[in-house]
């Protein structure tokens, strides 16, 4: 017989199915309980005990609590495992302060965390909402801790740029409908990304409301909506979309949500995300930690806002010279100015984050603590607003102009916050003396009621002739005379006994008692006055807020030109020449992340001239571990440090802007997604080939590679063709197949260097120099002899190579292009005799079985050719 | 019986070694006054321990090609001299061609260097003076020396080395002087594998001294700009309230090289003599350039210490030179109070300093000493200013290498008692008055000079006035200062004012900002 929930229980369950994606945690008195499937997952996911509870069933209901006190933690915890978290909170009657329901208070879910403590300041946390209509994408991206907003533009349905911008701003969170979540591009986001959650959204109910989501970003920004940089209905709408879910889980209103910027695609550089990953910006590939990429090179900013803003400029190089131009100026103003950036950082490092504040405001969860820290945090910003007015750049006044000093909270709060105030507001204790005089009333009655009772007592003493009458509380009788044994014959009538003791009795008297309900009263009524103050306090901050985020804005972006200018003193980095040719030259550049791992040496630098027309494309050979990447990825970094607005590391450099970076490096294999070295190799290749512009910059660091070597010289040397001949872009091209330096014969524009090294015996000397000209050696024997590979390989390999160079198989590796797409091998004329003679020469219990299956494919091929 | 040998080279290397490698600090100066002469834009020193363990020097000049790598450390092998007549015109900084091989001597070396002209560099591997290895590699251009283990092959003179401490600072205090005297040059100074600190080589000298120093040193400092009879001293002073405890913060270059002088020290410490208390010393860093054949750097083989063929002359000129740098500021407001009546002055000219300390009650305006300045130095420092006379008062006023010259504005209907200084100023006044006034206490406080019971509060006042109005008989003094842009041959058209007290009256001052 299956009983009926309890009338408790059936609440839960009615709140549980509007709830029912997100683990609900039900108030319960003390504490925050989870019931059935929530309370499996959770004791899982937090480790704590399962028990059960009655709820009227047969069985008892699963059931896991966790204490409302230390509740942050275990959401913490909850939300890194990516569940989402609804908290349902028991309302309380203002008047009779009792339970008179209960109501979701927030939702807490991976893309919308906003407390600090959860967050790492030094990055922003996104969640993104992705709508399609008429086979166009937009996507939405927002950080509810900062209130950044940020459209992407309008892609085709499978542009594979969808998934660059996802990978760049790397989302918590993917709101979307379940359709566009299977899409190849979304869907291979989340897999790559392990913390990503998925919310999905039938596409019925997107349908429904589609039309209410341009309502709602009129609502959301009320008379601002003419400030929004775009009209285009489908981002506008994905904002709407977006918008619906935040109210719909924050539940409070949300007006720091003001900050709308478009990524558009021509302002900035391109660059997708293996070359992302491949020039390590901002980490490193071996280790994902942030020292050994360009980022923990060039950030040294002083505040969490800066370091985001750091981020962001990295990830966001500008395609645009004129802009570029401006904000290295400022850099060049701050670099020539030591004192004046020194006072800047120094006073930067006493500036908190006001930016993540600002959300707490508006989320009514900022404490008193808190407040002081954005009032100290503004007034040593107004010493930075004076520090930096004598520099004249033009984007320095324009941060200068966007700092406001606010002088009004900084006022109230210092008049109306005491020195040390609590954390929690709950007990009050925080409004300073002076600033309300009720407050100060009630206080001054709370510390004279301890005179009183003295008085009393005092009084008592001398009425009654008890000379050791005391007065004391304790909590279940209140305040009470004591009175010892000895003295009991004199007390009074109107003493009520309360209670008796083995030495003593205690008494209580109608005027006690009286002042008693006086003081209590006194401290209650303290204490909801300054909650009540406080409110109106944090209400008028939170008038401010758009002040205090462009200031924020201002300081985090000073920050990083501040940080610019430092690194730049200490590296010893020079300001670029930046223009809009296509020329692109740098005299003894150096590698900004090798350069500062260095310990006593110092880094070996390289010039590096190229355009896109006579110099377009430089082939580089030369042995393995020489430098050949070290030095294609420091072109790529100079670039994108200059177009970043940095100084570059190099004796000087002129560079042309571009318009994208392509970068084909290293040989890994993706075992998760089920690619070989090659497959990758190629999607990487065809890629670029197909979203190259002659403005940009690739880089292509031994194509090839992972296939057949024939297979994989013809491919390079036919992706060296199209890409000089037809993109006539500025690239780089790293190749073991040194054939290929016969090409610079062939085509204009093709120039070969390559990386000197010098044999010393036995031993490879690594000059780091790169110098025009081919090179014929390979050195990859010597490689692997300084690896540590036996002799005996050695010799055998040694042994191998001369014969394939003295030509005994008669192979003649030079391609020469006849006709239009023919590429002609030449061999020799193999006879019968030549194969048998081959065949008696293998030894076949030396042979491995790479060398013997090389060995069956050309023989078999001579063997058809011949016939 | 023959007692005596002649020494195998080994010895008697090590024997010359002593004299020039005293301690690992005569080794980095001597690296690195070979990494400046080789034209280095950028100078790198790291030490670990007390340098005896580790000292690397890393430079960005010319370079050696490999054959140079292998001679540079023979004995009496040198790139800077070649002749006799070399000898007497020396400037570079190494010349004696002794310190390599010295140092290799008592080390084990290891020397990476790279001429810009060929692809690959060279290194060598030296220990006690020999070479164990040698090869091609690849470097940058320039070059880089590392020490280590210095006095391994000594451990008498290795015992002699003072604590870790001592031993850094003496490093330290040596990398300061020559970052501080080569501001073309960015130097980058660490230890133990921290940064100490580092000079942007954009050739301020006021930025050098803040990247080493600190800002506060930096800017109590004047600029020197002197020159007389062939000798230019030019550089920074300290405020006579910037003193130390120590004479570590006194550099002195001559001809560009860093020098121990007591000619130089004692011709610095005399500006300053009424002016600083006992126990306490002055800042400097002054650069000397006087003509080649007027000086003997090869006294020393430290060639730390010099000789001057003409002291007094130099002695002069500096002293002269400090003197008028701390009555000038550049830049800076200036307060001049000076009364000058060389009728009715009682007291000797040359009161001493410590005699200025007994309270004299200030009756009368005539009696009251002023400018304490010898015949001498009112003389020479007349020389850099124009003084003029009007009615009872002597008004000074100062030509400025830059476009500020201060006027100070009064009215000379008011005669008032002054109080003067020993040298000529009071202190620096900055536009801000309030640090106007605590400068102004301070010096008094700090020189114990009596100026009566009045507060220092009645001397400064600031608000412009023009110079015929006359101005109330009550309190509010006349201004301070006016900047004017004048030319720098003009002389200031409005008699400079001076800033005096009452003794009679006690009225309020309001300061305005």
């Amino acid at each position: 017989m299956a009983g009926t929930l309890t009338p408790m229980m059936q609440q839960y369950m009615q709140m549980k199915e509007k709830y029912s994606d997100s683990i609900l945690l039900y108030r319960l008195g003390d504490f925050y309980e989870m019931f059935f499937d929530d309370a499996i997952l959770a004791s899982k996911a937090l480790d704590i005990t399962l028990t059960g509870r009655d709820c009227g069933l047969d069985e008892r209901a699963p059931m896991c609590g966790v204490p409302y006190h230390s509740v942050d933690g275990y959401i913490a915890r909850l939300i890194s495992k990516g569940f989402k978290v609804s908290i349902c909170e028991q309302m309380k009657d203002p008047e009779t302060n009792e339970v008179s329901g209960r109501e979701v208070t927030r939702t807490i879910t991976p893309g919308t965390v906003t407390d600090p403590d959860m967050l790492d300041e030094t990055k922003n946390r996104y969640i993104v909402a992705i709508l399609e209509k008429d086979r166009k994408i937009c996507l939405c991206f927002a950080d509810v801790s900062t209130g950044d907003v940020i459209f992407s533009d309008n892609y085709p349905s499978n542009d594979p740029s969808i998934l660059g911008e996802l990978t760049r701003f790397s989302p918590e969170e993917v709101y979307t409908s379940s359709a566009i979540a299977k899409s190849d591009l979304v869907y291979a986001y989340i897999r790559s990304n392990s913390n990503c959650t998925l919310t999905e959204v039938s596409e019925n109910e997107i349908a429904s409301e589609e039309d209410n989501f341009i309502e709602t970003v009129r609502n959301h920004m009320g008379d601002k909506y003419s400030d929004c940089p775009t009209n285009n209905e489908l981002s506008i709408k994905t904002f709407g979309f977006l918008l619906g879910y935040l109210y719909k889980t924050q539940l409070c209103d949300l007006r720091h949500l003001n900050k709308i910027t478009i990524t558009a695609r021509k302002e900035f550089v391109e660059i997708d995300p293996s070359t992302w990953r491949n020039l390590e910006i901002t980490e490193n590939m071996r280790t994902k930690e942030k020292k050994g990429s360009l980022l923990g090179v060039l950030d040294k900013t002083m505040t969490a806002m800066g370091a985001r803003r750091m981020r962001k400029s990295l990830e966001k190089p500008l395609a645009n010279a004129a802009e570029i131009v401006r904000r290295q100026n400022a850099v060049k103003a701050l670099f020539d100015d030591n004192k004046t950036r020194d006072e800047v950082r120094r006073l930067l490092k006493d500036v908190r984050d006001i930016e993540r504040l600002t959300t707490k405001i508006v989320y009514g969860t900022i404490n008193p603590r808190d407040l002081q820290s954005l009032a100290s945090s503004l007034s040593t910003i107004s010493q930075i607003k004076k520090t930096i007015e004598p520099l004249g750049t033009s984007l320095l006044k324009d941060i200068h102009r966007n700092i406001n000093e606010l002088p009004e909270i900084c006022d109230i709060v210092s008049k109306a916050i005491c020195d040390e105030p609590p954390i929690l507001i709950r007990e009050g204790g925080f409004i300073r003396d002076g600033f309300n005089e009720e407050a100060d009333r009630l206080r001054a009655l709370q510390t004279d009621a301890k005179s009183v009772l003295i008085g009393i007592e005092n009084s008592e003493k001398e009425q009654t002739g008890i000379k050791n009458l005391k007065i004391k509380y304790n909590k279940v009788f209140g305040y009470y005379i004591e009175v010892t044994n000895s003295f009991l014959d004199q007390v009074p009538d109107y003493y009520i006994r309360k209670q008796t003791l083995v030495n003593a009795e205690r008494f209580i008297t109608p005027e006690l008692k009286k002042i008693e309900e006086d003081l209590l009263s006194a401290s209650d009524r303290l204490v909801t006055l300054e909650n009540e103050l406080y409110k109106q306090i944090v209400e008028f901050i939170g008038g401010f807020i758009l002040q205090i985020k462009e200031t924020a804005s201002a300081i985090g972006f000073l920050d990083v030109l501040a940080s610019f200018a430092e690194v730049s003193v200490r590296n010893g980095f020079v300001q670029p020449d930046i223009d809009i040719s296509d020329i692109l030259e740098i005299k003894n550049g150096r590698h900004p992340v090798v350069e500062s791992l260095l310990k006593t040496e110092l880094f070996v630098p390289n010039d590096t001239y190229l355009n896109t027309t006579t110099d377009r494309m430089a082939v580089i050979t030369g042995p393995n571990m020489a430098g050949k990447s070290t030095y294609m990825r420091q072109v790529a970094l100079i670039v994108l440090m200059a177009q970043v607005g940095c100084f570059v590391p190099a004796y000087s450099a002129h560079i042309g802007v571009v318009d994208k970076i392509f970068t084909r490096v290293g040989a890994s294999d993706d075992l998760v997604s089920g690619q070989s070295t090659f497959m990758m190799e190629m999607n990487e290749v065809a890629y670029i080939v197909k979203n190259a512009t002659k403005q940009s910059l690739l880089i292509f660091d031994e194509i090839g590679r992972g296939t057949s070597t024939f297979d994989g010289m013809s491919i390079a040397q036919a992706v060296l063709e199209y890409v000089s001949k037809k993109i006539k872009a500025k690239s780089l091209f790293a190749t073991h197949y040194h054939e290929l330096t016969s090409l610079e014969h062939e085509y204009d524009g093709i120039r070969n260097y390559n990386i000197a090294a010098k044999k010393r015996g036995k031993d490879i000397i690594f000059l780091r120099k790169i110098v025009k000209g081919g090179t014929d050696d390979s050195y990859g024997i010597d490689v692997a002899r300084l690896a540590g590979v036996p002799d005996e390989i050695i010799k055998r390999a040694e042994t191998i190579l001369s014969e394939l160079e003295s030509g005994k198989m008669s192979e003649n590796f030079v391609m020469k292009k006849k006709e239009e797409d023919d590429l002609q091998l030449s061999f020799g004329n193999p006879t019968h005799d030549e194969i048998i003679e081959r065949l008696c020469n293998i030894d076949a219990t030396v042979i491995t079985p790479v060398e013997a299956l090389n060995e069956l494919y050309n023989l078999s091929k001579k063997a058809k050719e011949s016939t | 019986m023959n007692k005596i040998n002649i020494l195998g080279n080994e010895i008697s290397d090590l024997i010359a070694a002593g004299e020039v490698v005293e301690r690992p600090a005569s080794v980095v100066k001597e690296l690195v006054e070979n990494s400046i002469d080789a034209g280095s834009k950028k100078i790198t020193v790291e030490i670990r321990g007390s340098g005896a363990e580790y000292i690397r020097v890393t430079d960005n000049g010319c370079g050696m090609s490999s054959d140079d790598a292998k001679t540079a450390f023979m004995k009496h092998a040198t790139s800077k001299i070649s002749t006799k007549e070399d000898l007497y015109a020396i400037n570079t900084l190494g010349f004696r061609g002794e310190a390599l091989a010295a140092i290799s001597a008592v080390s084990k070396i290891v020397l990476k260097t790279k001429e810009s002209a060929s692809v690959s560099g060279y290194s060598v591997f030296l220990e006690g003076g020999r070479i164990i290895d040698e090869g091609e590699i690849g470097a940058a251009d320039g070059t880089t020396i590392e020490v280590s283990d210095l006095f391994f092959n000594t451990p008498a003179r290795l015992k002699f080395i003072k604590s870790e401490q001592s031993e850094r600072s003496v490093i330290t205090s040596l990398i300061e002087k020559l970052a501080i005297s080569n501001t073309e040059i960015a130097f980058t100074y660490i230890i133990n594998g921290s940064v100490r600190f580092f000079t942007s080589g954009n050739g301020s000298l006021s930025d050098a001294i803040y990247s080493v120093f600190g800002s506060e040193l930096a800017s109590d400092m004047l600029p020197v700009n002197f020159e007389d009879l062939g000798i230019t001293v030019f550089g920074l002073t300290g405020k006579p309230l910037a003193n130390k405890p120590n004479r570590n913060f006194q550099m002195f270059f001559v001809n560009g090289r860093l020098v121990r002088s007591k000619t130089l020290q004692q011709a610095l410490e005399s500006s300053y003599k009424n002016s600083m208390m006992v126990g306490r010393y002055p800042v400097c860093v002054l650069f000397i350039t006087v003509n080649t054949s007027d000086i003997d750097v090869n006294v020393h083989p430290s060639k730390l210490e010099i000789k001057f063929s003409n002291d007094k002359v130099v002695a002069n000129t500096v002293s002269t030179a400090v003197r008028s740098a701390l009555s000038l500021e550049s830049g800076v407001y200036q307060i001049k109070i000076s009364k000058q009546e060389p009728v009715q002055i009682k007291e000797p000219e040359n009161v001493s300093f410590k005699e200025r300390i007994e309270p004299k009650p200030v009756t009368n305006v005539s009696q009251r000493p002023i400018l304490n300045i010898s015949a001498e130095e009112k003389k020479e420092v007349k020389e850099i200013k124009e003084v003029k006379k009007i009615n009872d008062w002597e008004i000074t006023t100062y030509h400025k290498p830059e476009k500020h010259i201060p006027t100070v504005k009064r009215d000379s209907k008011l005669a008032r008692p002054v109080y003067s200084s020993s040298s000529g100023t009071v202190g620096t006044l900055n536009s801000n008055p309030m640090e106007a006034l605590s400068a102004i206490k301070e010096f008094v406080d700090k020189n114990n000079i009596d100026i009566g019971t009045e507060k220092i509060s009645e001397i400064a006042k600031v608000e412009p006035k023009p110079v015929n109005e006359s101005l109330p008989e009550k309190d509010e003094r006349p201004v301070i200062i006016n900047e004017q842009k004048i030319k720098q041959e003009t002389v200031i058209e409005e008699p400079p004012v001076v800033i005096a007290q009452t003794p009679v009256e006690e009225p309020e001052v309001t300061l305005k900002e």
